[in-house]
């Protein structure tokens, strides 16, 4: 093939591929999975975690994000895979929730690696299908295709979900007199 | 100016005004008035009259109420017209121009009746075109800030009702109001500002005294501005049209009604300009313009008394529809009241504020961070360690000012309160006197706003059931007046705000007997042995309340807890204090600041906690002798000669640690309803530390009240000792069950 056409080609995809079609990948075990670019704001190596009681059991904790502090959710235990040491690899990817009340406030996700940012065309992902019972469908986004293999795309207000809908909203009231006051 | 010079400036503003461009017709008026104190001659009367009366048409195009602006702004520059040709003539030694000058006059007149328009059908107060103008929300600020400080004055103005100052300054008040209304096109509030300063104005040159009818009229106006201002906004319903129009009404009826006959007060106010005679205002819908137009001869103000002021005969029997103008030289006084006032203040947004403060907060967290760094603390060079006790000192003074940012004194919640017992006293046939004490006491701005409810609720309380009838009272031997005191003051690092009535205090018994009939309340021992100070919590416990008839003013039994759950959520304590047949007194107790505490950095295990100095009575290392284990596990301590249950943070914080129960350290804590010891592994010290939230989804947890940043960046778990007793309680409680539940 001619080779200024291939790039043609190539030029004319990444440009046709928009900022909601860009995925942040990373891993939990074997398999991978994808963020939305949208939601992702920042990517930190692992620090130090308070652990806060009475949370469940993927509730890390929180920590300290230059000043501000925000919780901390496990991934692996989210999902109810067994829990691994931490390494050096291992990242807390800071995402941004939206609560259905209407609020927006960030949590980390720890990981246990992150590869990363790829395009993924609408046509190229598939509504999920049932994985069996380890991962709740309402938190896939859909299953992305990419160069011969397969990146769940998780729906990050779902998975960012700490505890029931009420539990939210009084959250929500209670932090905004906080705010408020603070 | 020379007057030549005046009216050729005016004849250039009145070419180039369209009756939509409100700056050229401000423009307008003003030089209509200055030409107009020019005329000051008594020959000039039929001129100035003219000139009177084009002011006023111009004042009605820009305030919205002329029937046909295109006409009338076109009278308008036909007056002005027939102004310069009479000034051409005068200076050339010919006639004035006379049958014109009728017929100006004449056509003047007949345009200036207002168009109220034919009768529209009660309704709500409309503005149509006001709230879409873009600056709606200051205009609206503004005012308030006006309103309050015409009530302040109108308190006031009760207890010695001849201060001129006072009257000035709600004189002042409505003047303004009514000058931004007027911008915003807000035209029902300009009327009835109007109308307003028209009285005060009477009031100040003498013409009515201040009687508390008129004060309450007043007041009354302040209220539906009030109410008014928040239909602009959205937040509360308009008066009706009557309902506007009946106050207006009664404005009107305390100005004209009791106006002395004609001795020109010489103006206490500085009034530098000559001001023309201002033209009464009537009701927008009592018109009869083209009879009410004739002006006496005498009417124009001979040259001296404009310069002093307002002639009273011209005001008093000119009986025309227009707006009473204000001279440009009035404004500009008032505006550079303003101005001098804002040499003084800025405003700000308060997001902008907000992350001011915040940026310095971390900016002492990132500070810590460095100073205690191993690697920097392990530097030897004096020269870095000046600088950076430098970087600390001046860090600590920024943190200091942008903290004061926040503070706000607390003295317009107090004022406001003034209001209130007034009204509530007047409303319960009672005799009341609020006394006020620390108004320059300072507090966090969102603490301030947040204790504006529970104030209202204790005062009513106070009016309501504190203080008793006039006749009661005397019948005791008090006097007849009953005194409510509101003092703000500083105590050991919190602030206090204390309630104190001198009326007839609690009555234990009664509360003790509600508080048994709703249950909310068992009798454990004897009725008289529960000492007072329970039997007077129980008045904040939920559903209670001794009021025989729910009245609108409290009785509803919501009160109380409210008041007390409100004040506990912004890190405060409320207490009572009462005295049979003397009175009572609610002391609340807030710390300075909501984003700082006080706190006592402890460790448990790995982890380490913040427990809010507030909260600690002591700490101490028990002897062997001081602890008892309690078959169960539950540990006791004696404490000065009583025993306080031990709680193990690390079961209530589920922190793995493992401790011989012999080496903690025990700290005794205390709460609203108890009193406990904390085991601790280690004390660290006490610190001042920022409270953060811990992010929304982690607000439930109990025994936890935020998150603080230590200086080695790890964030800390502030402890809520009320959460904590509670959540050790259901945890014991559910262990023995539990262990029952094993053993059987």
């Amino acid at each position: 093939m001619n080779p200024s056409h291939q790039d043609n080609q190539r030029t004319a995809t990444r440009a046709a591929v928009g900022n909601d079609e860009k995925f942040l990948t990373f891993c939990l075990g074997h398999e991978e999975y994808g963020f939305p670019i949208l939601v992702v704001r920042e990517i930190i190596g692992v620090i130090d975690i308070t652990p806060v009681p009475t949370m469940p059991e993927y509730v890390k904790g929180v920590m300290n994000l230059r000043g501000r502090i925000i919780p901390v959710v496990e991934l692996r235990s989210k999902f109810r895979m067994p829990g691994v040491e931490y390494t050096a690899e291992t990242c807390i990817i800071v995402v941004e929730v939206s609560n259905p009340a209407g609020g927006v406030y960030q949590i980390g996700a720890v990981v246990d690696n992150v590869r990363e940012v790829i395009d993924i065309p609408r046509q190229n992902i598939q509504p999920p299908a049932a994985l069996g019972a380890a991962i709740p469908l309402n938190f896939i986004l859909g299953l992305g295709k990419v160069k011969g293999k397969v990146v769940i795309l998780l729906d990050i207000n779902s998975v960012g979900m700490l505890g029931d809908p009420a539990l939210q909203q009084a959250a929500t009231n209670v932090e905004t007199t906080m705010a408020r006051a603070a | 100016m020379a007057l030549r010079d005046q009216i050729e400036d005016l004849c250039k503003a009145a070419v180039l005004v369209d009756a939509d461009d409100l700056p050229g017709l401000a423009a307008v008026h003003e030089r209509l008035q200055s030409v107009e104190s020019g005329f000051a001659d008594a020959r000039y009367a039929s001129i100035q009259e003219c000139l009177a009366k084009a002011t006023r048409l111009v004042e009605q195009i820009v305030l919205a109420e002329a029937s046909d602006p295109q006409q009338s702004l076109e009278l308008v520059k036909k007056a002005v017209e027939f102004v310069a040709n009479s000034f051409e003539a005068e200076a050339r030694g010919l006639p004035l121009p006379a049958p014109e000058s009728a017929t100006a006059t004449g056509e003047v007149a007949a345009t200036s009746a207002p168009g109220a328009g034919g009768e529209t059908p009660d309704g709500p107060v409309t503005f149509p075109g006001g709230g879409e103008v873009e600056n709606v929300a200051e205009i609206l600020a503004e005012s308030r800030e006006h309103i309050q400080l015409a009530e302040n004055a109108l308190l006031e103005l009760e207890k010695s009702p001849t201060d001129k100052e006072l009257i000035n300054t709600v004189f002042r008040s409505f003047h303004t109001i009514k000058s931004v209304a007027g911008l915003g096109n807000l035209t029902p509030m300009v009327s009835l500002a109007h109308s307003a300063e028209y009285l005060l104005d009477a009031a100040r040159s003498n013409k009515v005294q201040i009687s508390s009818d008129n004060l309450g009229v007043i007041l009354r106006s302040c209220d539906q501005m009030t109410q008014m201002m928040r239909a602009v906004e959205g937040t509360g319903p308009a008066p009706l049209k009557s309902q506007l129009a009946a106050l207006i009404g009664e404005l009107e009826r305390a100005t004209t009604g009791e106006a002395a006959p004609a001795q020109v007060a010489a103006r206490t106010v500085q009034q530098p300009a000559p001001r023309p005679a201002p033209i009464p205002d009537t009701p927008p819908n009592a018109m009869n313009a083209a009879a009410e137009l004739n002006v006496t001869p005498e009417a124009p103000a001979p040259a001296t008394e404009v310069e002093e002021g307002l002639p009273s005969d011209a005001r008093v029997t000119q009986r025309p529809s227009a707006q009473e103008p204000v001279p440009a030289q009035a404004e500009a006084t008032v505006t550079g009241g303003t101005a001098k006032r804002a040499e003084q203040t800025v405003k700000v947004s308060t997001t902008r504020m907000d992350s001011l403060v915040d940026l310095v907060g971390e900016l002492v967290i990132a500070q810590q961070m460095v100073v205690q760094d191993p690697v920097v603390k392990g530097i030897r060079e004096p020269r870095l360690n000046r600088s950076l006790t430098m970087v600390g000192k001046i860090i600590r003074d920024l943190q200091e000012v942008s903290m004061s940012l926040r503070m706000v004194p607390v003295k317009a919640t107090f004022q406001k309160m003034a209001r209130l017992v007034r009204d509530t006293a007047a409303k319960c046939g009672k005799q009341i006197e609020l006394v006020t004490e620390g108004d320059d006491v300072e507090l966090d701005r969102n603490v301030v706003e947040a204790i504006a409810d529970p104030l209202v609720h204790m005062i009513r309380n106070a009016c309501d059931h504190g203080i008793e009838m006039p006749e009661v009272r005397t019948a005791s031997g008090k006097s007849k007046t009953g005194m409510i005191s509101l003092r703000a003051f500083h105590s050991g690092g919190s602030i206090l705000i204390q309630i104190s009535d001198d009326g007839k205090g609690l009555d234990r018994n009664r509360i003790l007997g509600k508080a048994i009939e709703r249950n909310i309340f068992t009798l454990d021992r004897p009725a008289n042995e529960v000492p007072d100070h329970e039997v007077y919590n129980l008045i904040f416990l939920p559903g209670f309340s001794t009021a025989e008839a729910v009245t609108d003013l409290s009785g509803r039994g919501v009160g109380m807890d409210v008041v007390r759950r409100n004040i506990e959520a912004l890190r405060g304590k409320v207490e009572i204090d009462s005295t049979p047949g003397q009175g009572t007194t609610f002391t609340m107790r807030l710390p300075l600041t909501l984003a700082i505490i006080d706190g006592m950095v402890v460790r448990v295990g790995q982890q380490r906690y913040v427990i809010p100095t507030l909260s600690i009575e002591r700490s101490f290392q028990p002897g062997e002798t001081e602890i008892h284990t309690v078959a169960g596990g539950g540990g006791m301590a004696s404490v000065r000669g009583g025993l306080l249950p031990i709680v193990r943070l690390e079961q209530v914080l589920q922190n793995a640690t493992r401790r011989d129960e012999r080496d903690a350290l025990l700290i005794v804590v205390e709460s609203q309803e108890a009193r406990a010891c904390f085991a601790v592994d280690e004390i660290i010290g006490q610190q001042q530390v920022v409270i953060k939230s811990l992010g929304r989804c982690i607000q439930s947890v109990r025994g936890v009240s935020g998150g603080a940043i230590l200086g080695d960046g790890r964030v800390a778990l502030i402890l809520d000792v009320a959460g904590i007793l509670a959540q050790a309680e259901a945890g014991t409680s559910s262990m023995n069950t539990q262990k029952e539940c094993q053993t059987a």
